[in-house]
């Protein structure tokens, strides 16, 4: 099976028949002689809850920390991590996963947690001020193993809004985490990947996570 | 001259009181009663009144008297014993049941002590419901004992023996030591050449036999005056006890009435005058005959469970290995009643066996320890010195302890991660099978015991099979066996 189960301890029965004899009555308990080793985390990862492309000045956003275990198993961590930003006068941390976009500019999110440093850059704006023409991104997160439709339209000087969805590019920077084509975005194991579009020298870009299964 | 005035005086008074009395109320003379007491042997006499006969003791301190009979009688009696032993008081009453016949006349012996056996009472207050009149003489008895009593008198022992009697309940024997005579109230018939069961149940008058035998009277002698040699009563006990055990051993093993019948008695039991209604003696005791017999047996089996059962090794397992054989032992108590059924509870435990499944990102390895009790009727019993092939059916409780681990991995926790497993269920089920049995003697048997069970319900997760055999081998011990005639 794996190694935590050692089958050559099959013959080293530790409740004598004898003694389960006397106990017919109640009937004995089976003994295995294995019990499972405390698992350890072997990598981490930064999710985040929802597609995220650029931060919206005073607004605040929630992430998740996991790890992959020794046994296999995915765990949040999102609570034991320690959180941070590099430029927290942008993108301040309230702790627990939650920040809070106060300024323009640059800043990111690193999450630290048993010896494991992870680290996304965060772009903050006003979305009151954003140039035109300019790419905008309708996106929804699909699970593990599923498929969902992203879409993108041209927002113009002047004139009505354009769906190029077909036409633009798509690319995503982990395609072991998601694929895309024509923004149909494929969940392939969890992480997170940033998928961009560019459609006429634009580009438009949002933060993607695959999370974990629950079972 | 006074003293001849008064003297004439009284004489008038007598004479008038005389002539004032009506005829009608004068003394008429008694009839004499039919009464005679007569000495048997030492001091131990013989009453005989009219058809009815009781005995009496005369010892220094006192009179000790069986069955006083009737009011009538009784108090014909207490004046004989007047005039022949006067100044000896009847110091105790002892009676060998409650019925009027014999126990009506101790109300006359207001001062001796009566003695019966303990359902002496009972007994009379159902009869007083059921016959007052009949019943108002007879008096209560607070003085009883329950199996035998020994009264000492004088310096002279009486027995009293309870028996089994269809007559009375309470019936009470009564046995002089010295005398060597035992005196019965409604004996079984067993004065009758050759001996016959008649009416009466072979247990009561067995019983009655077992009773006297063990008291060794030289004369027995009965209430209707019939007395019996004590050889030939002991000769008639030898005789059916050597029946009783030779019944109860072919019965044992399973030998038809007619199959004992045909077997002859040792050549010493051949010559007994009760020899020529043997075949009538045999047929009573044989239907009458009960066995009851324990046995404890422990064995050494082996318990299998289908082999990857598709329940358990359903279609997502790439891999499933369960089920198998694995050693066990069992120990069971059974009772078999008659020759014919039995009851065995039966309590088994087996060695543990493994199981694994997998698939993708699921694995799983458990142990699982079944133990089981059942109750199993057997129909047949283990016939001495023979095999015997008896089938057993019955109810069956089976708990499956598990323990060990599940490995799921690429999921979150809880669900992700090692888990152990520990679960202890249990399914009522039904139990066939057989036992094949060979009595060895020294009350000693090898049995090789198979079994099939199914449980009921559904399956428990981890259990590999509902259903399982085992067989094996083992012996068994007899604790305890009684063969007893109804």
């Amino acid at each position: 099976m794996t190694p935590h189960l050692n089958r050559n301890r099959r013959l080293g029965i530790r409740v004598p028949m004898v003694v389960c004899a006397a106990l017919l009555i109640t009937g004995c308990e089976a003994s295995y002689p294995t019990t499972p080793t405390s698992a350890v985390p072997l990598a981490m990862q930064l999710h985040v809850p929802q597609p995220l492309g650029d931060a919206s000045l005073r607004s605040s956003y929630g992430f998740t920390a996991y790890v992959i275990r020794s046994d296999g198993a995915w765990e949040e961590v999102t609570n034991q991590a320690a959180w941070s930003s590099p430029n927290p006068t942008v993108f301040r941390s309230g702790g627990s996963g939650r920040f809070v976009a106060d300024a323009l500019g640059t800043a990111g999110v690193i999450a630290q947690y048993q010896g494991f440093t992870m680290f996304i850059d965060i772009v903050v704006i006003d979305p009151s001020r954003l140039p035109v023409p300019r790419l905008t991104i309708g996106a929804t997160a699909p699970r593990i193993g599923t498929t969902a439709q992203s879409r993108v339209t041209l927002v113009p000087v002047t004139g009505a809004a354009t769906d190029v969805t077909g036409e633009a590019v798509w690319t995503s920077s982990d395609p072991s985490v998601a694929t895309v084509e024509q923004g149909r975005v494929t969940a392939r194991s969890p992480g997170t990947t940033r998928i961009t579009v560019t459609h006429l020298g634009l580009t438009a870009a949002y933060l993607f996570s695959v999370r974990p299964p629950e079972r | 001259m006074a003293l001849r005035l008064e003297s004439l005086t009284l004489l008038a008074v007598v004479t008038l009181m005389a002539c004032a009395s009506p005829l009608h109320a004068q003394a008429t003379p008694q009839p004499k009663r039919d009464q005679e007491i007569r000495l048997l042997r030492g001091n131990l006499y013989h009453v005989r009144d009219g058809q009815e006969h009781t005995v009496l003791l005369v010892t220094r301190d006192g009179i000790l008297l069986v069955d006083p009979l009737s009011r009538a009688a009784a108090t014909a009696l207490k004046q004989q014993l007047e005039t022949r032993f006067p100044g000896v008081p009847v110091r105790y009453v002892v009676l060998t049941h409650h019925h009027a016949d014999r126990a009506a006349g101790a109300g006359i012996f207001e001062k001796a002590q009566l003695v019966a056996e303990r359902s002496y009472s009972e007994a009379l207050s159902r009869s007083r419901r059921e016959n007052s009149d009949e019943y108002r003489f007879v008096r209560d008895v607070r003085d009883t004992f329950a199996t035998a009593r020994t009264i000492t008198l004088g310096g002279t022992s009486v027995r009293l023996a309870h028996v089994r009697s269809r007559h009375a309940a309470e019936m009470a024997v009564v046995y002089f030591p010295d005398e060597k005579l035992l005196f019965a109230v409604a004996p079984p018939p067993v004065t009758s050449v050759p001996f016959s069961f008649g009416v009466t149940r072979p247990r009561d008058t067995l019983g009655w036999i077992d009773v006297v035998a063990d008291l060794q009277p030289d004369t027995l002698l009965f209430d209707d005056g019939e007395t019996m040699e004590g050889a030939a009563f002991q000769q008639l006990a030898e005789y059916l006890s050597a029946l009783r055990t030779d019944v109860a051993e072919q019965y044992e093993r399973g030998r038809s009435i007619t199959e004992i019948q045909a077997t002859p008695l040792p050549a010493s039991q051949r010559s007994a005058p009760h020899y020529a209604a043997r075949n009538a003696q045999i047929s009573a005791v044989y239907r009458s005959t009960r066995l009851v017999r324990w046995e404890l047996s422990g064995r050494a089996i082996a318990s299998y469970t289908s082999r990857n059962d598709a329940m358990f090794c359903e279609r997502s397992f790439s891999v499933c290995s369960a089920g198998g054989a694995v050693p066990g032992g069992s120990v069971g108590a059974a009772i078999t009643l008659g020759h014919r059924f039995g009851i065995t509870a039966e309590g088994t435990l087996n060695q543990q066996m493994w199981s694994s499944r997998a698939r993708p990102a699921f694995q799983e390895e458990t142990v699982q320890r079944f133990s089981r009790m059942a109750l199993l009727f057997r129909y047949g019993a283990p016939r001495p010195g023979q095999f015997s092939f008896l089938p057993v059916a019955g109810m069956s409780r089976t708990t499956g302890d598990v323990r060990g681990l599940s490995h799921i991995t690429g999921v979150l926790t809880p669900v992700g991660g090692y888990h152990p497993i520990e679960e202890r269920t249990t399914r009522t089920g039904q139990t066939f099978g057989v036992d094949l049995v060979r009595t060895t003697g020294g009350g000693f048997s090898i049995g090789l015991p198979i079994r099939l069970t199914r449980m009921n319900g559904e399956r428990p997760q981890h259990w590999p099979s509902m259903f399982d055999v085992h067989a094996g081998v083992g012996i068994s011990v007899q604790l305890m066996r009684r063969v007893s005639v109804r």
